[in-house]
């Protein structure tokens, strides 16, 4: 069955552990994730910056891990990024920013991304509103 | 429009003329204001319309909240939801849903909602609705 996945809540939230957990169970059954589309504060997770304490998990850095393994296809909503000061080399360019900070192996990109994708998936669900 | 600069910066989005457009409901549960979700959740709304999804709006919960009439959110500093919301027939969104009980448990009568076209359900009709949808987007 094919699969995507909105995460609206940061990742400091609970919810958004259960939207990894629920993409690395979907995955480990070999169903397919079609796209991960964070918006509102779940574009948190696209920041490259973070740094957790040992004993906690790292979500943004666990999301990359799992992208690069199954090749997914990772999208931090572009409007939703910008307002929380979450950029790639292009946006920073833009807007004449010191940094860019967006984690590899995800993309900015708009709300299309997230039509297309529940149009395209059998299940879309969204974690953290 | 923001959202309209958005879907036309796109790089690519899939031409999904292939694709039959899906019956999308959209669960709003949110107060209009104390954080961005009703907002960030109108915003998909109207990025689906562009892409002519057949779209209902069911305001459930606090997000009945939403169809308040007179917001003044300039002394908050925010946008006004309530205007967007109005002009949603403008894109094509007219099937406009409004919980019966969630009104009633808030003491709001659909009388006194800002949008005419709200139509109240029952909780056996309003079940009936969710069920002939082919998905639903809870906000």
């Amino acid at each position: 069955m094919i699969f995507s996945l909105a995460i609206l809540s940061p990742p400091s939230a609970e919810a958004s552990h259960s939207a990894y957990q629920f993409a690395q169970a979907l995955l480990t059954q070999g169903h397919q994730l079609y796209r991960v589309f964070f918006y509102h504060d779940g574009a948190y997770h696209g920041s490259a910056l973070n740094v957790s304490p040992q004993n906690e998990t790292d979500l943004n850095h666990h999301w990359q891990a799992l992208q690069k393994k199954y090749q997914l296809d990772i999208v931090v909503c572009i409007a939703a990024g910008l307002k929380r000061g979450i950029v790639d080399v292009a946006e920073a360019t833009r807007y004449e920013k010191p940094a860019a900070n967006l984690l590899e192996g995800m993309a900015l990109s708009g709300l299309g991304q997230w039509v297309d994708a529940v149009v395209v998936s059998d299940r879309f669900i969204t974690f953290g509103a | 429009m923001q959202w309209l600069y958005l879907i036309d910066s796109l790089p690519s989005v899939r031409d999904m003329t292939n694709f039959s457009p899906k019956r999308i409901g959209f669960v709003m549960r949110q107060a209009p204001y104390g954080n961005s979700l009703a907002q960030d959740a109108l915003d998909t709304v109207l990025a689906s319309a562009a892409y002519e999804q057949c779209i209902s709006l069911i305001f459930l919960a606090d997000g009945v909240f939403q169809l308040l009439p007179a917001q003044n959110s300039h002394s908050i500093g925010q946008k006004n939801l309530e205007k967007q919301l109005s002009a949603l027939g403008l894109y094509g969104v007219e099937q406009i849903y409004v919980c019966q009980t969630s009104l009633r448990e808030r003491g709001l009568s659909v009388a006194a909602l800002s949008l005419a076209s709200a139509k109240p359900l029952e909780p056996l009709a309003l079940a009936e609705l969710l069920h002939t949808q082919d998905c639903l987007l809870s906000f």
